[in-house]
């Protein structure tokens, strides 16, 4: 998959801003070529305000929220227990743990009122297992496992389902970021029992599959998508 | 049953992206969300 370029390296925070408005709105025109109709837009997942006014502004726009995917995370600053910080523990677990938790809080608010929806959350192998030089990160998706259990139970009784999916190693800029260089992916890949890192597209079949009313009986689970890994 | 309404969070890159690709050949109206 091509990532798109503007997503990383030095700038201000307005040029920042300006080049996700840019890859944002060409995604979305991208998108309206299979014939839907796609809105973008820019959100901080740490900011309740930003996170409310997103959902606010989806329900306004479309008259409901069927289904939620959160996936807005970071691999954060990967490194030794011992040279943690309470930085790197906040610019991980800001977005993955507090984002989540804002993402849930707001689209159930619409979904319990409606009394439907599908929201799924994306975790990670290290969700429930732990791994070196990693610790914060395998923290903050232990805890988005943990928020998605229990806020499934908090939610069943309006018909509205929760779930999580746990990828494996996928090819994707955050695993290329996360091992730092090839002979470091190729190990942790080789960790992989169906011998090779995930395709994104395999990830989102199964988060289609969480939202959509073929997984209608299935809410408070975390799916492993990871070629054996947590086998 | 009208059309799906799907909201992604983390839609430009990765995983996220994927998603929004998968939700939307299916015909949904989407919301993507990228960083502020």
């Amino acid at each position: 998959m091509q990532l798109p370029l503007p997503l990383r390296g030095r700038g201000t925070a307005s040029s920042f801003r300006a080049r996700h408005e840019d890859v944002g709105q060409a995604l979305a025109a991208e998108l309206r070529g299979f014939g839907g109709k796609v809105e973008f837009i820019r959100t901080d997942v740490r900011r309740e305000d930003d996170v409310r006014s997103l959902v606010d502004q989806t329900v306004a726009r479309f008259g409901r929220l069927d289904a939620a995917v959160n996936s807005a995370g970071t691999e954060g600053k990967p490194g030794p227990v011992t040279e943690q910080t309470a930085e790197s523990y906040a610019a991980t677990f800001d977005t993955n743990v507090l984002g989540t938790l804002l993402s849930m809080k707001h689209e159930l608010r619409v979904m319990q009122a409606q009394r439907s929806g599908s929201s799924v959350n994306v975790s990670s192998t290290y969700g429930h297992a732990g791994t070196s030089n990693a610790s914060v990160y395998a923290a903050s998706k232990h805890a988005v496992e943990g928020l998605t259990t229990s806020a499934a139970l908090e939610v069943a009784g309006s018909g509205v389902r929760v779930n999580a999916v746990a990828p494996g190693p996928t090819e994707t800029g955050m695993l290329n970021r996360f091992t730092g260089n090839a002979e470091r992916k190729a190990g942790l890949v080789s960790t992989v029992p169906l011998g090779r890192a995930g395709e994104p597209d395999e990830i989102a079949n199964a988060i289609v599959f969480l939202c959509s009313d073929q997984a209608s009986f299935i809410s408070g689970h975390v799916l492993s998508v990871d070629g054996g890994k947590s086998a | 049953m009208s059309t799906p309404v799907v909201l992604i969070t983390g839609a430009l890159t990765g995983i996220g992206r994927a998603a929004a690709f998968a939700v939307a050949r299916e015909g949904n109206r989407v919301v993507v969300s990228g960083p502020s």
